[in-house]
């Protein structure tokens, strides 16, 4: 069966290629047809706005020459009516109607302050001009890249474009969801989230830190289901395709130059709110009095101690007396754990980025060659240090063959910094005091897992020192990257005629990454664990260890290899009134991942050597007396995708007003376990656009451009872990070392592919004189046959209590602007705006059931997302709030009346629902940016708003048995119910014991602890300086120097409260102070 | 160009046959069915019903203990009704079911011949005994004892016979759960071997020992005593704990080895709702106090902290998690109470003093257990079962059965100076089912 239809899959592919060559073939006949010829000439005088500089000048049939030194220009015509066009670098283009041909024309050159206007568009395939793509593409330039500074080209996106969203706080355990950017909204639940990264037209797998944004020369987003289609299957999500700088035919030798520093502030750690240490010491003090702690005490082998709980113990002992185990208290009340640990452990941030290049170009050879070093120093003491070579060259062989080639270079390495807030705990717990040096200076202990009484003499004194020193700690035991990577492409391309050609592609990528866990002999990681196993002779006091003695060396290599290949026909070709750009491909792609790890011990890399540990028999842990293994650490893993990719693009452009386009893809992959139908997936797409503004009709003269596009078509997704046949994983079992299948999900055979369809209608503007330009368009998304787990009887299998299937559909809609505006000029100064505005609201439209309360599953902090017929994806619902009764109880609403019978609350909640109270989207239903840039002379100062309104966020409320069990605790706990009356001023519930979680729970999902989260905040500031140099006669051509501030924060919120609404639970994003210079010569 | 692509679709189709994984499998071969069946994990370890032991009377909570929990395990150890959801025991046990399942699904296409007879009967066999050891662990727990009067009329648990899980969940008669057992366990008998490869793989001897069980749990005596005795003719060590290589000192935190040479059959307790831990539970005092001190048991099973004693006498080599395998000791046990209750007093006194003998100081005068009234002897031989088995989960099926003969016994629990009593015909017995369960199921709750 499956070979049956394979072969159809392959004669359709056959057919549609030969047909494609014969149309080709077509084309070139019927483009062989000569004009008849009418000997005019069109002459003129050009006259720019600022310095003069050659201009182009061509017409829509053939015509072309340039103008004089004094801008006049003449050129001839062979038809009527034509169309002149001036186009000249960094001038806007103008385009004038030649009727008579008998016309002197003046034209005035205005100057392209906007840029936008990126003459074509790449879309990783092939390139395009503007008014042949109907889908939706943002362009970002290098100039925009460079308004935020940092080592990741990802964050520099943010707010240069629309369409594109940072999920902030989202928490999604889906496959490829790294970068945390969505591009308008997400077209799936449990799929794949990332956008597809495609650097030089090609996918990018590794890691996205290994490019240097400072070698990036323009980024163009594929937002909808025309753009996209290209790239696929994986395209679903949007396309972000990079390209890197290169040199250029006909240029001269440049050099450039860059540098930059950014500086961070230190956290704002005081705006976790944190319970205050002298409240959680008598919280503990309240606890150790209720026995709550006896259980640790007294049960061997001997669980940490808080160092509070330690003090009471020794005074309930007789080993303190009570003044002294007070005056130690008191002591401990003073302790901030988040001063300890900004003393210790922060720093300030530091990013150095060094570039230098040359490029340059003859007649048929161009390159470019530039390296570049980022010096990292993390907020924890990290550090890292990155490389980067990139060379790119282009070579005419001949006149028919050119050569592209490529090769990206990077070497990273870096080592792991100290603890981070609240990573340390005792026995489980957080503190708020916690200390990491005493009095004198020097590094205190903290007990981590075991009391240090206990560990300090239960073997006598003969095991090594079991002391734990944080402040010690991460200097003798980290982690070391080290990564390098190959990216290198070679394109080969032969122009069988002027519009056509053939090209060969392959682009081949290597990363290579070695992570190394070292602690050496002296830190706490190697010493626990050779304590941990080892024995001792009570009568003899011999101590047999079965760890050997020395450092742990935890060792993982991985390596990425892969490589596409990729054979395109490439046609472009204008006749008479028509236009076409059109392409056929077929493309093999493999992936291929390795890694494998191994754990040394009594490791020392100076001398190098190593001793054999035993991972076969089981050892006593001595402490728990259970009987363990040594962890070997072995590890291995081999993982390979395939791919197999067949696509056509075809854009048709009649009388440059017309373009009609559509692209087609099949995707294979190799599924395990799939049958041949599943593995293959046809998508399409196609779109019609109008230049209304080319129209004889169009009369609107301040509206000079008007386009008008829309594109529709189909993209797919499928779960590579759902397959046909259940799938097993090999392994071995521990206890009996017999090789294992382990049944990793059961099989689903009826789950389909998802499908994702996108309809785009947009418009692209240009008022007269282009003060104002821009783009807005609609877009209307719908999501078929989604996954999702879905409840089911687990007696039919164990292993979860939810089965992936097809559940859901959802439906979104969204706008997207962005308007481009000069609002002043004079003289030498000048002020623009770029402004971006996005509308999304997607919502569940299907899903398996409605018949339980679904507002129900809504309640929580609207971090996933959450399938809710009617309702955004991420959305926030929560109990109604009847306030605190007279003993501090929370309460809510059963059958309509306050309730505390909290069990019952949340089964009303699962059933009717009546209980609780739908809020809003947990993820910003409006957002965007507006950039207001000011030029005067030289200087140029540019700042960045962005907004995010019309959504919700959970606070984390305090939660009493949180509190207890793993020490966390909220300021909030100052603030609760007390006394009698306290009700009237505060909803923070009272202290009751036992705890009751289910009360917690009800508290915590409450409305009172829901915000709006609407917030505009200041992205950044720049101030730059261009250097005047042209009448200098140095070698310099252009110098900027330049600085500016980033995440200076919130400056409007609409919640009162003193909080930053995305990072309520979270430390913020730092402030950066960035300063760099740049220039060429 | 066209060459090309006819070259590159041509070869597609092997281009994208390789393995995406090299760790997957599609299950086909034998020794991928037999990898399905060795997953520990899912099979053995910590895998056993543990609601039962934490609602059975061999252990209680301090107050402070019974305070610092949530009320969700309050309302386990007050014997209310609770909302348990995923994971759980049934969790656990169903999917150890499946596993078996999916072997005999997965094993129909694969033929038996001369050249794979003994794998094949080996992975059928082994299939076969872990579905009925888990069923019948998930009846013990879930449903009301075997009552041949009633027996038809009792809901019993769902009964899962496929890997298909499209096929809806019934529950079926106590009778049928326990015909089903047998029945999977004498088709079993015939293809297991003699002696297991590793004692986490069932053999001939874990049949007869889970067949004795059975019985046993149902009160056919006649029965039981038949299997356990096939049982110990193949396997009837047991340790002296006066002084064996797999004891450690008794008063180590942990004395006793994993897969000792008492062991039969290799499992563990689930630990996904325990109350009664070592850190949290306290052994009942009064059990405690029966130990003889010559017992080697008083210190090689409990340990006294602030006067009461905890549990460390497990066969897994660790505090916290219980063994619930099949072992010798349990056997005679088994052989000692059937012939006590089939009136064969001698040979049940026999047995019981073999095991005791294996437990008593040798430095001490051995006083064996005596009687000549069957009632007496076989409530001296119930108590030493209790005595040796305890934190097994098998008190809680014992209460049942002991009811279900009329021994009226009713467990209480002081809790905060209140006494709570479970009277011997409640319907607890029978624990709840996971509410999650019956929501998707809509099979009727206990």
């Amino acid at each position: 069966m499956g070979n049956l239809n394979f072969s159809t899959h392959e004669k359709k592919w056959d057919i549609l290629l030969a047909s494609s060559a014969i149309l080709i073939l077509l084309f070139s006949f019927m483009g062989t047809y000569a004009q008849p010829a009418i000997p005019l000439v069109v002459k003129g005088n050009i006259v720019f706005s600022d310095v003069k500089v050659q201009a182009t000048l061509s017409t829509k049939l053939n015509g072309r020459a340039n103008s004089d030194e004094n801008g006049k220009f003449s050129l001839p015509i062979t038809k009527l009516p034509d169309t002149l066009i001036v186009t000249a670098i960094g001038y806007r283009t103008e385009r004038l109607a030649i009727i008579t041909g008998k016309e002197e024309f003046n034209v005035e050159l205005i100057m392209d302050v906007f840029e936008l206007k990126s003459v074509e568009i790449n879309t990783g395939y092939q390139t395009l001009k503007p008014n042949e793509i109907n889908g939706s593409v943002s362009v970002i330039s290098s100039d925009k890249l460079n308004a935020r500074g940092g080592s990741n080209i990802l964050d520099r996106l943010l707010g240069q474009t629309s369409g594109l969203l940072m999920n902030i706080g989202k928490s999604e355990s889906n496959v490829m969801n790294k970068t945390g950017l969505s591009i308008r909204g997400a077209g799936t639940f449990n799929g794949p989230l990332d956008p597809l990264i495609v650097l030089d037209g090609f996918i990018y797998e590794g890691d996205i830190d290994n490019i240097n944004p400072n070698d990036i020369e323009g980024v163009y987003i594929l937002k909808d289901a025309a753009a996209a289609s290209i790239w696929g299957a994986r395209a679903g999500n949007g396309v972000i395709v990079l390209t890197s700088k290169k040199g250029k035919f006909n240029q001269k030798t440049e050099i450039t130059f860059s540098a930059s520093q950014l500086i961070a502030s230190l956290p704002d750690l005081y705006a976790v709110p944190q319970m205050s240490s002298a409240d959680f010491i008598e919280f503990e003090r309240d606890m150790f009095s209720r026995g709550y702690y006896n259980d640790r005490i007294n049960s061997t082998p001997y669980l940490a101690l808080s160092p509070a709980v330690e003090l009471l113990l020794k005074q309930r002992r007789g080993l303190v007396s009570a003044v002294q185990m007070e005056d130690g208290l008191s002591q401990l009340k003073e302790i901030d754990s988040r001063k300890s640990y900004l003393d210790e452990f922060y720093t300030h941030a530091l990013t150095a980025q060094y570039s230098l290049g040359i490029r340059g170009g003859g007649e048929n050879y161009s390159y470019l060659l530039s390296g570049s070093f980022d010096k990292l120093k993390g907020g924890t003491k990290s550090s890292s240090k990155k490389m980067n070579i990139n060379l790119s060259q282009s070579l005419n062989i001949t006149k028919k063959l050119s050569l592209n080639t490529k090769i990206y270079f990077t070497n990273l390495n870096s080592r792991s910094g100290g603890p981070t807030y609240n990573s340390i705990n005792v026995g489980g717990r957080l503190l708020p005091y916690l200390f990491f040096r005493d009095a004198d200076g020097n590094p205190s202990v903290i007990q981590t897992s075991y009391r240090s009484e206990y560990t300090d003499t239960v073997a006598i004194g003969k095991f090594l020192n079991w002391k734990y020193y944080p402040a010690e700690e991460y200097k003798h035991s980290g982690t070391a990257v080290s990564s390098q990577e190959i990216f290198a492409n070679a394109n080969l391309v032969y122009k069988i005629f002027d519009f056509l050609n053939v090209s060969a592609a392959y682009q081949y990528q290597f990363q290579y990454s070695k992570n190394e866990l070292y602690s050496d002999e002296n830190s706490y990681a190697a010493r626990n664990l050779i304590n941990t196993f080892s024995e001792i002779n009570r009568i003899t006091k011999v101590v047999t260890r079965a760890v050997p003695l020395g450092g742990i060396s935890n060792q993982s290599v991985n390596d990425l290899n892969s490589y596409t290949l990729r054979g395109q026909l490439n046609l472009d070709k204008t006749f008479a009134k028509h236009r076409i750009n059109a392409i056929v491909g077929i493309e093999m792609r493999e992936l291929r991942s390795k890694s494998n790890g191994n754990t040394r011990y009594g490791y020392y890399p100076d001398p190098l050597s190593y001793t054999d540990a035993d991972y076969v028999n089981a050892y006593r842990n001595f402490l728990s007396g259970s009987q363990q293994k040594i962890p070997s650490g072995i590890s291995l893993s081999d993982t390979r995708s395939r791919f197999l990719s067949k696509y056509a693009n075809l854009a048709y452009t009649f009388l440059d007003k017309y373009t009609a386009s559509v692209s087609l893809r099949e995707d294979g992959s190799n599924i395990f376990g799939a049958s041949t139908n599943d593995r293959f997936k046809p998508l399409w797409s196609a779109g019609l656009g109008w230049l209304l503004s080319g129209e004889e009709f169009y009369k609107l003269a301040w509206l000079p451009k008007l386009r008008l596009k829309a594109s529709f078509g189909y993209s797919g997704n499928i779960d590579l872990s759902r397959t046909a046949l259940s799938v097993g994983v090999y392994s071995t079992n521990d206890l009996s070392s017999l090789p294992i299948t382990r049944i990793s999900g059961i099989n689903n055979p009826s789950l389909r592919w998802e499908q994702l369809s996108q309809l785009s209608i947009g418009t692209e503007f240009e008022f007269k004189g282009a003060r104002l330009t821009g783009s807005i368009s609609y877009f209307q998304k719908r999501g078929k046959d989604l996954y999702g787990p879905a409840p089911y009887d687990y007696t039919s299998w164990g292993g979860s209590n939810v089965l992936v299937r097809n559940v859901a559909d959802m439906a979104s809609k969204g706008i997207e602007a962005d308007v481009h505006s000069l609002n002043f000029i004079s003289g030498q100064f000048k002020w623009s705006t770029d402004a971006y505005f996005n509308f999304n609201n997607s919502k569940t439209v299907r899903y398996y059931t409605s018949s339980s309360s679904s507002l129900f599953s809504l309640v929580g902090n609207g971090n996933s997302i959450t399938p809710v017929i009617g309702k955004p994806l991420y959305a926030i619902a929560a109990y109604k709030w009847a306030g605190l009764d007279a003993a501090g109880n929370p309460m809510g609403y059963l059958n309509g009346m306050p309730s505390i019978d909290y069990l019952a609350i949340s089964k009303e909640g699962s059933t009717t629902g009546n209980n609780i109270v739908y809020l809003g989207s947990a993820s910003p239903l409006y957002y965007g940016s507006m950039i207001n840039n000011f030029h005067w002379k030289q200087f140029g100062l540019s700042f960045n708003l962005s907004y995010r309104i019309g959504y919700y966020a959970r606070r984390e409320a305090l939660s009493y048995s949180s509190l207890m069990d793993f020490g966390k605790g909220n300021s909030d706990y100052a603030l609760r119910w007390q006394k009698p009356g306290d009700e009237q001023i505060t909803n923070v519930p009272s202290f009751v014991y036992p705890v009751n979680t289910a009360r917690d729970g009800f508290y915590a999902n409450s409305e009172v602890n829901v915000i709006k989260a609407d917030n505009i905040r200041l992205d950044y500031i720049n101030l730059s300086y261009k250097f005047d140099l042209k009448f200098k006669s140095m070698a310099l051509r252009n110098v900027e120097i330049y600085t500016g501030i980033q995440n200076l924060g919130v400056i409007w919120k609409a919640t009162k409260l003193d909080v930053d609404p995305d990072y309520l639970n979270t430390i913020k994003p730092v402030k950066n102070f960035l300063f760099g210079i740049r220039g060429a010569f | 160009m066209l060459l090309l692509v006819v070259i590159v679709t041509g070869s597609c189709k092997k281009y994208l046959d390789l393995k995406s994984n090299a760790k997957l499998v599609t299950p086909h071969t034998l020794a991928d069915i037999q990898g399905i069946l060795d997953d520990g994990e899912l099979l053995n370890l910590k895998t056993t019903p543990s609601m039962n032991e934490s609602s059975a009377d061999d252990f209680f909570l301090l107050p402070a203990t019974f305070n610092s929990l949530p009320v969700s395990f309050q309302a386990i150890y007050r014997w209310q009704p609770n909302d348990t959801r995923f994971p759980n025991d049934w969790s656990l046990g169903y999917q150890a079911v499946f596993n078996a399942n999916l072997s005999l699904d997965l094993l129909e296409n694969v033929e038996r011949n001369s050249a794979n007879n003994m794998q094949w009967d080996n992975i059928k066999g082994s299939a076969l005994f872990y579905r009925a050891f888990h069923t019948l662990n998930l009846t013990m727990q879930y449903a009301k004892v075997y009552n041949e009067a009633t027996a038809d009329a009792d809901l019993g648990i769902v009964l899962r016979l496929s890997s298909d899980f499209n096929v809806p969940s019934v529950r079926s008669s106590v009778r049928n759960c326990y015909q089903k057992v047998i029945s999977d366990l004498r088709a079993a008998l015939e293809l297991l071997p003699v002696y297991p490869v590793h004692l986490m793989r069932p053999s001939k001897g874990a049949v007869n020992a889970l067949l004795a069980r059975t019985y046993l749990f149902m009160g056919k005596y006649q029965e039981a005593k038949f299997y356990s005795d096939e049982a110990l003719k193949i396997n009837s060590t047991l340790m002296d704990y006066n002084g064996d290589a797999f004891i450690g000192a008794l008063t180590a935190a942990i004395p006793f080895k994993k897969l000792n040479p008492e062991t039969i059959f290799y499992a563990e307790m689930g630990q996904i709702q325990v109350l009664h831990t070592a850190t949290r539970g306290r052994i009942d005092t009064t059990l405690y106090a029966d130990y003889a001190n010559a017992d080697l048991r008083k210190t090689g099973f409990f340990n006294l902290v602030s006067g009461y004693p905890q549990y460390k006498g497990s066969y897994t080599g660790a505090t916290s998690v219980f063994f619930t395998g099949l072992a010798t000791d349990e056997l005679f046990l088994i052989r000692a109470e059937c012939n006590a209750y089939l009136g064969e007093l001698t040979a049940a006194l026999s047995d019981v003093n073999t095991l005791l003998k294996n437990r008593w100081n040798r430095s001490v005068v051995f006083v064996p257990v005596l009687g000549t009234n069957r009632e007496d002897v076989l409530s001296k031989i119930r108590l030493e079962r209790r005595k040796e088995l305890l934190m097994r989960g098998l008190r809680w099926i014992d209460l049942k059965r002991y009811n279900r003969e009329g021994a009226n016994i009713v467990i209480s629990r002081k809790i905060n100076n209140q006494l709570i009593t479970l009277p011997p015909n409640s319907s607890y017995f029978a624990l709840p089912i996971p509410s999650d369960i019956i929501e998707e199921s809509g099979i009727a709750q206990n």
